[in-house]
C-alpha cells in the first residue's frame, strides 16, 4: 500500500507493518479515556467531528456532508422526525435510530418541523433518509471511538 | 422530483460511501467496497422488485 492511497493522518506515517492494524487491545489511560468519551460525544452532536477532533479530517468531513445530507433530504421529502409514542413499543427504536444524528434532531425538534406529512408521496423515503441517517452516526461514532483508541 | 430509482440511487450511494470509508483504511479498496455496497442495494431493490410484480396478493 503506498501513502498516497491511505486516509488521514496516516498517510504521512512511514510504510511499514507495524502501522497496519494488529487487534490488540489498547490500553487507555484514565485522561485518554476522558478524551475518547469527548471525542464520542463531539462525534455525536454533528456528525464527522469526532473525526475531525481526531486529527481524520477527510474521513470527518465525508461522513458530515454525507450524513448530514441525508437527514435534510429526509426532511425535505416530508419524512418524520421519530419521537417516543406512548402504546407503540416500536416508537421507542426509531427514536433512539433517529436521535443518533444529535444536535441536528434537537434542532429539528425545536424549530417545530420534522412532523411528516403522511399524505406525502415520498414520506417513507423521508423517514428511511432521515433514520439511517442517525443509524448510520452511530456507528461513525464507534469508528470514531476506534481511532480515538488509536486502534484503526 | 418524484422519482423512485433516484432516491434508491441517492440512498444507496450514500450509504455505500460511509461503509465503505469507515470500514476499509486503503482509498482504493473503500472506493471499491463503497461501489460493491451501492451497487448490491440497488440492484438486491430492482430484483425483489420484479420478483414481487409477478407475485399477487
Amino acid at each position: 500500500m503506498t501513502a498516497s492511497e491511505k486516509w488521514g493522518p496516516e498517510a504521512s506515517a512511514p510504510d511499514t507493518d507495524s502501522s497496519q492494524p494488529t487487534g490488540d487491545v489498547v490500553e487507555a489511560s484514565p485522561v485518554d479515556m476522558i478524551r475518547v468519551l469527548v471525542i464520542c460525544v463531539l462525534g455525536w452532536a454533528v456528525p464527522g467531528l469526532g473525526h475531525l477532533a481526531s486529527g481524520r479530517i477527510l474521513r470527518g468531513v465525508l461522513f458530515a456532508m454525507i450524513i448530514l445530507t441525508l437527514f435534510a433530504t429526509g426532511i425535505a421529502l416530508d419524512g418524520k422526525i421519530y419521537e417516543p409514542e406512548r402504546g407503540m413499543p416500536l416508537s421507542y427504536l426509531a427514536t433512539l435510530g433517529s436521535a443518533g444524528i444529535g444536535l441536528p434532531y434537537v434542532i429539528v425538534h425545536a424549530l417545530g418541523i420534522g412532523g411528516g406529512d403522511i399524505r406525502s408521496g415520498t414520506f417513507e423515503y423521508g423517514n428511511t433518509f432521515t433514520l439511517v441517517a442517525g443509524l448510520l452516526n452511530m456507528l461513525v461514532i464507534f469508528d470514531a471511538y476506534d481511532v480515538a483508541l488509536g486502534r484503526r | 422530483m418524484q422519482s423512485h430509482f433516484l432516491y434508491l440511487c441517492f440512498f444507496s450511494i450514500a450509504v455505500g460511501t460511509v461503509l465503505g470509508a469507515m470500514l476499509r483504511s486503503d482509498r482504493r479498496e473503500a472506493i471499491r467496497l463503497g461501489v460493491w455496497i451501492a451497487l448490491g442495494l440497488v440492484g438486491t431493490a430492482v430484483a425483489l422488485a420484479w420478483v414481487m410484480y409477478f407475485l399477487s396478493f
